[in-house]
Formats: C-alpha cells, sequence, structure tokens
C-alpha cells in the first residue's frame, strides 16, 4: 500500500527490495542535490562538493533501510556544511560597491581602433597632445605610434616608423614621448639604434651607445621597456632598466651582483648601471621562476624612482641617481602563505607557482591625487590541463592596493579576473583608467575597446 | 560496507583526465573542423610580440607545400589579418578561442604535428626562432 511520507519498514533492505525504493530514494537524492547545487552556485561552491556532502549521510548511514533516517541525516549534515560555506566566504572590498570606497567605478571610455590598430596596449604613455590629454600606443602592429584623445576616444595622430632602410629600429620595443620634436623610438634587448625623432617621423639622431661595464656579455644592455618599467628620459639622459640574462630558478643565481637598472647619457653616449640596483636582499638565498624575480619600477613626480618587486611585500624607494634607499613593508590582504622556494623548478612547475600563489606585479602613480596604486595577482587553485601558458595567470582575480603620499595603505580592492588587461591601465586626470583586454575576456570588441574609468579618491 | 563507499568517493579526488598529445591535437582538429593532413603548423602570434616578421615568413613557407595545415592561434581576427595580409589569410585557419593554449598544444614558439601515412602522431617539433634557418620540418 502506497504512504505519503515514504517510510520503509524498519527490516526493509534497501539494496536487496530493489526497484521501486532504490527509485523513490534516487528521485530524492536528486531533489535534494539540485536545491543544493543552486545554493552551491551561489556560494561558488564546486558540484562535486554537493554531491559528496549530500551523498555522505546515505552512504556512511547506519541505517541506510530507513529514508526518513538518511533525510534527517542528509539535512543536518548540509546545514552544516552551509554554516561552514557561509562563515567561510571572504570578505572580499570590491571597488566601489555598496559602500564608502576610495575607488569608483565613475565612466568609461572607448577607444575606436581603425583597421591598422589592435587591442593591444602593452608599450604606452600618457600625455598631452594638441590641447589634449593622450594616450599614446606603440602600435607594433602596424609599426606605429599612434595617438589617441582621452576625451573622445578618438585616433587623433599616427607617426609611421620605418620598417625598412637605414633609420629602422630592429626590434622595436619601447618608445618615450618627450615633446613634439623630441620622441625616442627604443629597440627590446639592446640600446644599440635607439632613435630621436620628430612628430613627421623624420630621423632627428641615432644611438648606440658604448657599456664599459663588466658584464655577462660585455657591451650588451639587454634593455627594456614597457608599462611596467617604462624608459624614462630625464635631463639629457634615458633611464632604463634590463633583464637579467641567467635562469633565476637555478641556485644562487638570485645572489648574485647584478645591476638592473642604468641610465644611457645622451651627451656622452655612454651607459652607467646603478651598482644598487640589484636583486633585494630577500631574494638572495632563494630560487624563483623569472616572473616572481622581476620587479616594476617607475619615477613619480618627486623624481624618486619605486620598486615593487613581485615577490617581496616591501615597496623600496630609490632617489634619482640610485644611491639612497628606503622601504616600506605593506602585505596584500590576499597573501597568506610564503611562496614556496623551488630550485631549477621546469616550466610545468614554474606555471603553477606564479599562479598559485599571490603575487605584486605593476605599480602606478597618480601625480593628480598624490596616490600609489600597486596591482597585486591572486593566487588560485592551477589546473593542469587548461593553464598551459603564462597567459592562464590573466584568469586570476586580482587587487589593487591604494596608498596616499605617505605610503600609508588607504585600501585593498578586488577585482575578478578575465574581465581587465591590468598591464594595459594607466592614470588619467579622471582616475584609473582599466582596459577590459584580458586574453579571456569573451566580449571583447576589436574594434571599440571599453576602457572603465575609476575614480580615485 | 560503508568504506567502500568511502573509498569510492575519495576515489573522485584521485581521477584524473590524462589525455596524451595525440589525442589532444585530434581532438583540437575535430573542434575546428579542420582535416587532417601530414603536417599541421600550429603558430601563436599573441605569445611573442617581437616575433611578428618570423611568424609571417613561417606562414609564408609552410603556405607553398600542400603537405601543411596552418592553425594561426589569436584572440584578434584583425591582428592576423594586419600581421599576414590579405592574400595569406585564406590559406590559414584562425583560432580565435585559444583553444590550442587552453588544451597546451602551443605556448611560446609555433610547433609541428607530423602525422604517419595511417594518421598516427609521429613527431611534435618546436620552430625555435633564436636559429637563423627557420627550416620546417
Amino acid at each position: 500500500m502506497p504512504t505519503a511520507d515514504f517510510h520503509l519498514p524498519k527490516d526493509a533492505n534497501l539494496f536487496q527490495e530493489g526497484g521501486l525504493v532504490q527509485a523513490i530514494l534516487m528521485l530524492q537524492y536528486t531533489f535534494v542535490t539540485e536545491i543544493f547545487k543552486f545554493i552551491a552556485r551561489f556560494f561558488q561552491v564546486e558540484v562535486v562538493q554537493v554531491h559528496i556532502v549530500i551523498a555522505c549521510p546515505l552512504l556512511l548511514s547506519d541505517k541506510p533501510q530507513d529514508i526518513n533516517y538518511f533525510m534527517r541525516k542528509t539535512f543536518l549534515y548540509t546545514l552544516f556544511a552551509l554554516i561552514v560555506l557561509t562563515s567561510c566566504k571572504s570578505e572580499k572590498g570590491k571597488a566601489g560597491i555598496g559602500f564608502e570606497s576610495n575607488l569608483v567605478l565613475a565612466d568609461s571610455l572607448i577607444l575606436h581602433l581603425d583597421e591598422k590598430s589592435t587591442s593591444e596596449f602593452n608599450y604606452h604613455q600618457i600625455s598631452e597632445f594638441a590641447k589634449n590629454e593622450s594616450f599614446l600606443n606603440l602600435n607594433l602592429v602596424n609599426q606605429s605610434l599612434d595617438f589617441y584623445s582621452l576625451e573622445t576616444g578618438k585616433l587623433i595622430y599616427r607617426i609611421p616608423l620605418n620598417s625598412h632602410g637605414p633609420e629602422v629600429v630592429p626590434n622595436l620595443g619601447g618608445f618615450f614621448f618627450h615633446n613634439k620634436d623630441s620622441i625616442f623610438i627604443l629597440p627590446k634587448m639592446s640600446l644599440f639604434n635607439t632613435t630621436l625623432i620628430d612628430l613627421n617621423g623624420n630621423f632627428s639622431k641615432g644611438y648606440s651607445p658604448i657599456s664599459h661595464e663588466d658584464q655577462l656579455v660585455p657591451g650588451l644592455i639587454n634593455h627594456f621597456s614597457n608599462s611596467a618599467n617604462p624608459t624614462y628620459f630625464i635631463k639629457n639622459s634615458l633611464y632604463f632598466d634590463q633583464g637579467i640574462l641567467k635562469n633565476t630558478a637555478a641556485p644562487g643565481v638570485l645572489a648574485e651582483n647584478y645591476r638592473l637598472s642604468g641610465r644611457f647619457n645622451l651627451d656622452t653616449d655612454s651607459v652607467f648601471l646603478f651598482p644598487k640596483s640589484g636583486f633585494p636582499h630577500f631574494y638572495q638565498d632563494k630560487t624563483f621562476p623569472i616572473y616572481l624575480s622581476v620587479s616594476s619600477r617607475i619615477l613619480d613626480s618627486e623624481l624618486q624612482w619605486i620598486y615593487s618587486w613581485n615577490a617581496l611585500d616591501s615597496i623600496l624607494i630609490f632617489d634619482l641617481e640610485m644611491e639612497n634607499k628606503k622601504s616600506f613593508y605593506s602585505k596584500s590582504k590576499y597573501r597568506d602563505q610564503n611562496f614556496p622556494s623551488i630550485a631549477n623548478a621546469g616550466p610545468s612547475e614554474s606555471l603553477e607557482l606564479i599562479i598559485s600563489n599571490t603575487h605584486y606585479c605593476k605599480i602606478i602613480h597618480d601625480p593628480y591625487r598624490k596616490r600609489y596604486l600597486r596591482f597585486v595577482q591572486l593566487g588560485r587553485n592551477f589546473d593542469p590541463y587548461t593553464d598551459n601558458s603564462i597567459s592562464s595567470v590573466f584568469k586570476n582575480d586580482f587587487s589593487i592596493m591604494i596608498y596616499n603620499e605617505n605610503w600609508e595603505l588607504q585600501d585593498e580592492y578586488f577585482f575578478n579576473g578575465n574581465i581587465y588587461n591590468l598591464y594595459h591601465s594607466f592614470i588619467g586626470k579622471k582616475g584609473l583608467y582599466m582596459p577590459k583586454t584580458n586574453p579571456f575576456y569573451t566580449s571583447l570588441d576589436e574594434d571599440n575597446v571599453v576602457f572603465d574609468i575609476f575614480e580615485i579618491k | 560496507m560503508k568504506y567502500i563507499y568511502l573509498l569510492a568517493i575519495l576515489s573522485l579526488f584521485c581521477c584524473k583526465k590524462s589525455s596524451s598529445q595525440e589525442n589532444k591535437i585530434e581532438e583540437y582538429l575535430d573542434t575546428l573542423e579542420i582535416p587532417k593532413s601530414n603536417k599541421v603548423l600550429i603558430i601563436y602570434i599573441d605569445g611573442c610580440t617581437s616575433c611578428f616578421v618570423n611568424h609571417k615568413t613561417l606562414t609564408e613557407e609552410a603556405s607553398k607545400n600542400d603537405e601543411y595545415q596552418i592553425i594561426v592561434v589569436t584572440k584578434s581576427r584583425k591582428k592576423a589579418v594586419l600581421l599576414l595580409g590579405e592574400d595569406l589569410i585564406p590559406k590559414v585557419y584562425l583560432d580565435t578561442d585559444l583553444i590550442a593554449v587552453e588544451s597546451g598544444l602551443v605556448s611560446g614558439f609555433p610547433v609541428v604535428f607530423s602525422f604517419s601515412e595511417d594518421g598516427r602522431l609521429m613527431n611534435v617539433t618546436q620552430i625555435d626562432y633564436s636559429s637563423k634557418n627557420l627550416s620546417l620540418p
């Protein structure tokens, strides 16, 4: 005789009575599972965990023949699990949502890209041009320097760069716009053939400096310049960074003396590498993949060098000629474990280390509001099946630490991964511009790129 | 009995998808609906910004050889057109979802997958741009 509450006789054996009982049980199981899958999605819990939470009481029950007993136990287990899940949910300070914030989404700009431009903004600079606050971008695909108005988002000027002939800059890898008569076009992995042009693209002067420093490869400067480590023109010199040429995952390499920043004097055509620009003391007894052994280095409006090393909590500050140093200890609230120091880590091991450990990446200065913004990539679970390239790090969530001019931390804000490309972000008069150019952003319009503008207080 | 079920649950955490390079490339070609040929060249053009000239040279070389299927992996179709030119684009397949990167078939330098007559994967060769001679296998 059918019963309304599906109560079985105490002596019924679930696994032998077969058909109907198992079907009822499966229906109940499915029903409960679906409810909790819905709740799990809200709490961002894996579906497999839901099955485990619900199946455990059934499978471990001393009385598997009693469906009511199973349901009671399921209820208690799931209630307990929900309490745990709710209590574990971290407080993530999302920018500008629901409370007083120092970082508020205030506006957005659409950058209109023509048929010769792509959404790659690794080499950019903000400057006044033709009475416009302008976003200057080195267009490597088109071999040109493109100027966009930050008011309208439109292309307002373009300098074609020679791709052939004696005045070509081989291995184009950066630029510095000083004024309309002095635009430096910089090569990558060298300072040879650094070129000075004017606004019409006319060649003014070429430089091939000689370095007399005692280096790993004599005379070679492994120069690079990008938005996290720009090369600057100051007092007739170019101040630059260079990359290390050794494997930093090998023991002892980070303990050696390096000079990773330097000054290229354009008057004397000579290079001087700063003795204090090597790895900080923190690195010296460790081994790290190269991605964690680099820094972001910028010049602020007080002509101080600000270094944010990827694995180091402290921020290092030097004067222009890198003689005096200050440091401020400041740790991201999302960094809760020390970096494992694995000697001779292979590519896969290195990738896991980078993706699964919270680390610092880029620092920028806001001269308008006297703030410093430090980006932090937040560690997540490494997936060996889909995390196959360093670009997977763009899936990681990130945070922004905001400091005032006295290096007092104001707050730290959480951002989801897969949307913004933090290396393309910059400061303008309106605030922090963050383009939606993450490699995993699925709604990218190749002709109209959205830059969200965050007001900084 | 309950210990058996407990073991079954624990085994959920131990089960890992295992997929060989051969399975991956076959699944990849099926997903993009690309007919398998003797050689498949995959070039990830978003990976190295200073390799644009080499990417184009390599694509030109491979396009002259009927044995090759060429797949260009990039988020941006526009970039592929700008980089390779209108003439080369009809000769390549585009992977704009970066599936080859996600599945680990390519990460930096271009890769050639060589198959035997009966369709078995024989060789995987990475093209090293640091050598002066950009020769295809």
